[in-house]
């Protein structure tokens, strides 16, 4: 049979969405749980290049910009065009492009503007647990907040209307197990381009703080008639559920059937929701009949929906990841009407504070809140009980932790190492940022002493030396992070004369996220690589010369003498100094063969496992155990190897 | 609406190819038109940490399986085996590696003494395979299939094939899945360059041997 779906990521599930609605340009920076988003965008968009369809022939512009911001700024100017621009990034990517979207709320846009942010409840990959619904209340934007992959696709269409409706940005909000998650979705084939109307020159356009002034005034009125539409928009959804059977979908028209306990849940928690009680359903539940209220629009607040939902209810429970956005609405809605409804949530304690919720964790809570001996110790889900058995046999066993870790052959384990080397005892404090690079944090290399964010290795380690002058004090960059954000900082050093050591750790990708090309390649997303790339790539030593940095020298790290040799001579320069330490990552390169390993002559020193901690080398039964499927032939532990029991293939010149 | 439902965990080793396991089991369940949610790792634990994936066949609206709900559990390493185990319904079936793979653990590696061969080595006590046999003796998992990967792998001469190995050799415990729809599922998802040697995989995990 044809299968008219294809199983789809919530985040490919958007790309396909974005393009169905005529979407022009498509900007982005990568970062989890985000990147597919582009990516897939961007191979469509190919797809259609090689068939010579319409969308491959140049009417849609993917790019992954240089961040966030700039990425938002395209965007932007295309919107101000007429044209439909979706822009994609992670929730800690809206930090860098709030400057922007502060500013666009207030002047607007003209063809929709899509902001799609992908949020990280865990956080599984993420440096803060932030929530982008509040971020959309602050800046003053709506947000949709998608459930499902089939919510993605459908929202960022609906995003573009309202967007265009309304004349300001929109957010569309993901989450990890949303984006990441897949289900059947019915893929985009063909590309119709929404049509551009042209900029028109007004003031509208240019910030000033008289217009800001007049825009502030307008807002409440706007964000009203927003919310009142979001009223009747259909992905809210009240729904009655009396034990038995899936939930209802009810008429907002007419008043609900009297219920006195309702439960609340926005994004996935509303799907996990819906698993719940189909579960307890099943099962012999104390539970009792409920009334329920998805909201896909936490910002601006649905209030007369809110209202009718509200209605006759003695006590609400609130599920949602990451802040407590609707628990609040509610409360306040409570207070203004002078209802008398409990709202339990986060904030009272009846759901988790932080992390993700889960199928369980809401039997669990459903379960103390509504059980008719309410308050007494949670007990477990009916179903999860003949677990506990399985589970005890699984804690009963010491299980080792297995912490994510660079892989074998990766150039930044030989960096750091090299680095590592050339500090000798020298006194020192090593800033790290966001990347690949912060797991040379972990034993052996221990290289990494902060982290804070994209690029902040190289300005933390400035300040570190006007508090603490006579230590030396090291940034570490990646080459995908030194275009986002390091660069600024560099100059930030020259002008005020810091004697900082950069190390930019240039593995020619934007490696963490699954390898995305960036500046430094000159690759673009949407196109297939050409030896014409190299022109047009932005050469990191050159940048760091032309912003007054006056040692640099660029280095292959696996060629470890001349690496330590390289670090020791930036680490002995007086002012700004600068090693490139230049790989490629071993998403791009060839494996070579292992080195050979001679166990005679092996004196059990364990330095290449002490001094690199790659996951290829352990040791077992007096011996180096070099797992072959693992090594990737970086040669980096036979040039560490003091005794030559670790041996490069002789024609390979100590570097495979 | 049908009442068809199966709840597969997949656990292993960031690399270790879970991913395109999970996507050709749901892929499976697409061409057979049975509703199908799914859920990975990715992103930072890919690189060597542990990774899961959750695939549930069935009029299900979140695509995460819950503790004591999974049918099947396809372990691509002992440890992550047991790891995973929470996930398994009493009664369920668990299918695994053999073949351990040391976790990289830090400041265990430098410690001198026994315990840091034990770490290095995956060895812990009681053995992760042993505690699986005991509860498969006690009929509380109800099938469980060991698979010899590497002798299996090295007659396929591939060690890149082990995710479609372990589902062939799971098969017999995935209804509604069938072989010949995971067959077109590897037609669908896997490169056309690889799709013999993947057949090759999915049957010899399947048979035991190749015909």
């Amino acid at each position: 049979m044809t299968v008219a779906y294809q199983l789809m990521m919530g985040n490919e599930a958007l790309a396909h969405g974005a393009l169905r609605a005529g979407v022009r340009v498509v900007c982005g920076y990568p970062g989890t749980p985000s990147t597919e988003a582009l990516e897939a965008v961007a191979a469509l968009v190919r797809t259609w290049a090689h068939k010579g369809m319409a969308g491959g022939r140049g009417e849609v512009h993917v790019e992954w910009s240089v961040n966030e911001k700039a990425a938002l700024e395209v965007a932007a100017g295309a919107a101000f065009c007429g044209a439909r621009a979706l822009v994609t990034m992670k929730q800690v990517g809206l930090n860098v492009a709030s400057d922007p979207l502060m500013t666009l709320s207030y002047l607007g846009c003209k063809g929709g503007l899509v902001l799609y942010v992908a949020d990280d409840p865990g956080p599984i990959s993420s440096q803060t647990e932030q929530d982008t619904r509040q971020f959309a209340a602050f800046a003053k934007v709506p947000v949709l907040d998608a459930a499902t992959p089939e919510d993605t696709w459908r929202m960022v269409q609906e995003a573009f209307d309202l967007s265009e409706r309304h004349r300001l940005p929109v957010i569309v909000r993901g989450t990890t197990r949303v984006c990441h998650g897949s289900a059947p979705i019915e893929p985009t084939e063909s590309y119709v381009p929404h049509p551009t109307s042209g900029f028109e020159k007004s003031p509208q356009w240019v910030t000033f703080p008289p217009l800001a002034y007049r825009m502030h005034c307008m807002m409440p009125d706007r964000t009203r008639a927003i919310a009142q539409e979001f009223d009747q928009y259909e992905g809210n959804k009240l729904c009655a559920w009396d034990v038995k059977g899936a939930p209802r979908i009810l008429e907002r028209s007419v008043p609900p059937v009297p219920v006195t306990n309702g439960v609340v849940a926005s994004g996935i928690s509303w799907s996990y929701l819906i698993d719940a009680l189909a579960l307890l359903g099943s099962q012999q539940t104390s539970l009792p009949p409920l009334r329920l209220l998805k909201i896909a629009t936490p910002y601006p607040f649905p209030e007369g929906l809110a209202s009718t939902f509200l209605n006759g209810l003695e006590q609400v429970l609130v599920f949602e990841e990451l802040e407590s956005c609707i628990e609040r609405e509610l409360l306040a809605l409570v207070g203004a009407k002078h209802r008398d409804v409990r709202v339990l949530g986060k904030l009272s304690g009846h759901a988790l504070a932080a992390g993700e919720n889960s199928i369980e964790t809401l039997c669990r809570q459903l379960d103390v809140a509504f059980a008719p001996d309410a308050g007494a110790p949670a007990a477990p889900a009916a179903s999860a009980a003949p677990a506990a058995a399985l589970i005890a046999h699984a804690d009963a066993v010491d299980l080792p932790a297995r912490p994510p870790v660079l892989c074998a052959g990766c150039p930044h384990r030989a960096s750091f190492a090299a680095v590592k080397k050339a500090l000798r005892r020298r006194p020192a404090t090593c800033s790290g940022d966001i990347g690949c690079y912060t797991l040379g944090n972990a034993w052996p290399l221990e290289m990494v002493d902060t982290c804070v964010c994209m690029g902040a290795g190289i300005t933390v380690a400035q300040g570190m030396h006007w508090a603490q002058p006579d230590v030396a004090h090291l940034g570490f960059v990646g080459d995908s992070t030194f275009f986002a954000s390091g660069i600024t900082g560099v100059v930030n050093a020259v002008y005020n004369q810091v004697p900082l050591t950069l190390f930019v750790l240039d593995n020619s990708i934007t490696a963490m996220t699954g390898a995305q090309p960036h500046p430094g390649t000159g690759i673009r997303s949407s196109y297939d690589a050409s030896p014409d790339d190299a022109r047009h790539a932005v050469s990191i030593p050159a940048v760091l010369f032309a912003l007054g940095v006056r040692h640099v020298v660029e280095c292959d790290p696996l060629d470890f003498k001349k690496a330590v040799a390289a670090a020791t001579t930036a680490l002995d320069y007086d002012g700004v100094s600068a090693v490139v330490f230049r790989a490629p990552c071993v998403t791009l390169a060839t494996p070579q063969p292992p080195p050979s390993y001679d166990a005679q002559a092996c004196t059990l020193c364990r330095s290449c496992i002490t001094q690199l901690g790659c996951p290829a080398l352990t040791e077992q039964d007096d011996a180096i155990q070099l797992d072959q499927s693992l090594c990737f032939g970086c040669g980096l532990c036979a040039q560490v190897c003091a005794v030559g029991a670790l041996q490069n293939h002789e024609d390979k010149d100590g570097r495979p | 609406m049908s009442h068809t439902k199966l709840e597969i965990v997949t656990a292993g080793v960031g690399g270790q190819g879970t991913v395109l396991a999970s996507k050709l089991l749901a892929q499976s369940a697409l061409i057979g038109a049975l509703p199908v949610r799914t859920a990975e790792t990715i992103g930072m634990a890919q690189r060597g940490g542990s990774v899961l994936g959750h695939i549930r066949i069935g009029a299900f609206e979140s695509p995460l399986v819950m503790h004591g709900q999974a049918d099947v559990l396809i372990g691509f390493e002992p440890t992550e085996s047991l790891r995973a185990l929470p996930y398994l319904r009493e009664g369920g079936t668990v299918v695994t590696a053999l073949r351990t793979i040391a976790p990289n653990r830090g400041a265990a590696a430098a410690a001198p003494a026994a315990a840091s061969a034990a770490a290095l080595t995956g060895r812990t006590c009681p053995a992760p395979l042993e505690v699986l046999r005991e509860l498969a003796l006690d009929g509380r998992i109800a099938s469980l299939v060991e698979v010899e990967q590497d002798a299996l792998l090295a007659q396929l001469g591939s060690s890149r094939v082990l995710n479609v190995l372990l589902i062939g050799a799971a098969l017999a415990y995935l209804a509604p899945l069938s072989a010949s729809s995971l067959d077109a599922a590897l037609a669908a998802v896997v490169k056309p360059a690889y799709l013999a040697l993947n057949r090759q995989a999915l049957q010899l995990g399947r048979l035991g041997r190749l015909a």
